[in-house]
């Protein structure tokens, strides 16, 4: 069991895919056009290949079930690798790769979670490393309308 | 007026080699565009201009046709302005287009199109055949050339994982193109994600870097091929911060590499490095003196005032004689993106110089340098006011030998 657990965490940590697993994220553009069909906001992941906080945010916070149901009810998930050359359509009809992306959206460290609206609107941002409370604070904030009244900082000293 | 752009350039006079602000002629337009029209400055490599026989060629995408195509325009000896724009690239949406001077003012040009990377001859007068290489599906294409003909380019091939970097000599016959069988330039077995690799051709061989992500965290990669002998190991050309926690993602990333050579010896690369990573990327740089075989200890391109916000778009030169490497990017220091450079100069990289016209209101940025054989840093970027995007370029008004 230990050689098992050890090849686990191997294959685990040069997965290829940075995203947590078994939840439906869809790439930037195709998570717009969903959102505008589901009237859903859009939750943005930006991460990238070897992110350390990333992987802390999904072994900690992303692996908790309820999270996890709460998040694919509420949202349209997007992944955004920020250091791909992978292209994406925004909603003006540019092409741009999901690095540009993310130096258009001052991605400046990952992880970075963005909270968008149908139209991909930013409604709040949240830098680093997140706990299943922050995220569960962050869902509050954003589906009990309070972003459009206070702060971030605000809304948690209520 | 036949030199008339070199009096505009350069005074015929060599600069002092010190690592001074350098002094550049009022921008000129390249191109504008209109509403729905965008226009980028992004490649393998971040060459976008190339400058032969004093005709300065530069070359981007835009979707003015109603999609992503391949534009060029010149500035002639002698004229005010670029002549007006020509398409290169084929009907079907193309991507990330790079230039190299060659002889008699002509370029070799390239751009990905249909899962596949193209190149081209073309010049002010005349448009050779465009001609594929390697297999699909391919990307990132990126060119260089040197003095005695030589040509060459490397690209991305294959899917996802699968896609690794190949190389291939060019021969060019005035606007004929021959590729030779491409070349893997890794053949480790332990490959896994190769991309967006740069080029240069020097004396001894030629010098590749890339973005490799076999290790878990994008590094930066570079490989030396000896004249007429394959690329030899992988070196690692960026240091590493390890991840505190390694069950926690394997430490620092790092992309974009960019490398200029001076056809002889000297080899500079600059990539944007996140090793200090609460402020984003910086601009990171290592010197090779023997051709790109083995590159000196990382260097950090930008100065402390810069520490504070990331930068982005990186693009590298050297000066004919390999006396100075400037370093170009963009970063928000100012609140909106300008564009900076510094210079190598000595060992030492100067501080950081706001580029004169790529910076104060709007958004300047994506920056691509390149210096002539007569030593005039010449420089391309985007300028963005209030959602206009037009390409703008500038040139030294002093020449290094």
């Amino acid at each position: 069991m230990r050689y098992l657990a050890l090849i686990f965490l191997f294959i685990a940590g040069t997965a290829y895919a940075d995203p947590p697993d078994n939840y439906p994220f869809v790439s930037y553009d195709a998570g717009l056009q969903q959102a505008q069909q589901k009237n859903k906001p859009i939750f943005v992941y930006f991460g990238r290949h070897g992110c350390g906080f990333c992987a802390k945010t999904n072994k900690e916070s992303f692996s908790d079930a309820e999270l996890r149901k709460r998040y694919i009810d509420n949202y349209v998930l997007v992944y955004v690798d920020a250091e791909s050359g992978d292209r994406l359509t925004l909603p003006s009809g540019e092409r741009i790769t999901e690095a540009e992306l993310g130096a258009r959206l001052n991605v400046f460290a990952t992880p970075i979670f963005m909270y968008l609206d149908q139209s991909g609107e930013v409604l709040f941002r949240a830098p680093g490393f997140k706990t299943i409370k922050d995220f569960v604070d962050f869902d509050r904030y954003i589906q009990e309308g309070h972003y459009k009244s206070k702060s971030i900082n605000e809304f948690l000293s209520m | 007026m036949k030199h008339l752009l070199l009096i505009l350039c350069a005074a015929f006079y060599p600069l002092t080699i010190h690592a001074d602000a350098l002094q550049f002629t009022a921008p000129l337009t390249v191109t504008t565009a209109t509403k729905d029209v965008f226009i980028h400055l992004d490649s393998s490599g971040r060459r976008s201009l190339a400058v032969s026989d004093e005709v300065v060629a530069v070359i981007w995408e835009d979707n003015r046709n109603g999609k992503p195509g391949i534009y060029i325009a010149y500035h002639l000896p002698g004229k005010k302005t670029f002549t007006g724009l020509d398409e290169i690239s084929q009907p079907s949406p193309a991507y990330e287009p790079v230039i190299a001077p060659l002889a008699g003012q002509r370029f070799l040009v390239a751009w990905e199109a249909e899962d596949q990377v193209w190149l081209r001859v073309v010049s002010p007068s005349k448009k050779g055949e465009t001609v594929a290489i390697g297999r699909t599906p391919a990307k990132q294409i990126t060119v260089a050339t040197a003095k005695g003909g030589l040509a060459g380019a490397a690209w991305s091939q294959g899917q996802q994982r699968d896609a690794h970097v190949y190389y291939a000599d060019i021969t060019i016959d005035d606007y004929a193109i021959e590729v030779a069988p491409p070349q893997l330039v890794d053949n480790s077995k332990d490959k896994d994600v190769q991309q967006y690799p740069a080029l240069a051709l020097t004396r001894p061989g030629k010098v590749i870097a890339w973005e490799d992500r076999r290790q878990g965290a994008t590094r930066i990669f570079s490989a030396f091929s000896p004249n007429g002998k394959a690329f030899q190991d992988y070196r690692l050309l960026n240091e590493f911060a390890p991840s505190p926690n390694p069950e926690l993602g394997k430490g620092s990333g790092a992309m974009r590499p960019v490398l200029a050579g001076d056809g002889r010896q000297t080899v500079a690369a600059a990539w944007m490095d996140k090793r200090n990573w609460r402020s984003g990327y910086d601009v990171f740089a290592a010197v090779s003196v023997n051709g790109g075989k083995k590159f000196g200890a990382n260097e950090q391109a930008q100065d402390m005032f810069g520490e504070n916000v990331p930068q982005w778009h990186a693009s590298i030169t050297q000066s004919p004689n390999a006396d100075v490497a400037v370093v170009a990017w963009d970063d928000t220091r100012n609140e909106n993106p300008d564009v900076f450079y510094s210079l190598r100069v000595d060992g030492e990289w100067s501080e950081d110089y706001e580029l004169p016209g790529a910076s104060g209101p709007g958004r300047q940025s994506h920056p691509s340098i390149i210096y002539d054989e007569q030593g005039v840093l010449h420089a391309v970027w985007l300028d963005n006011i209030e959602g206009q995007t037009r390409l703008q370029y500038a040139c030294s008004v002093h020449s290094v030998q």
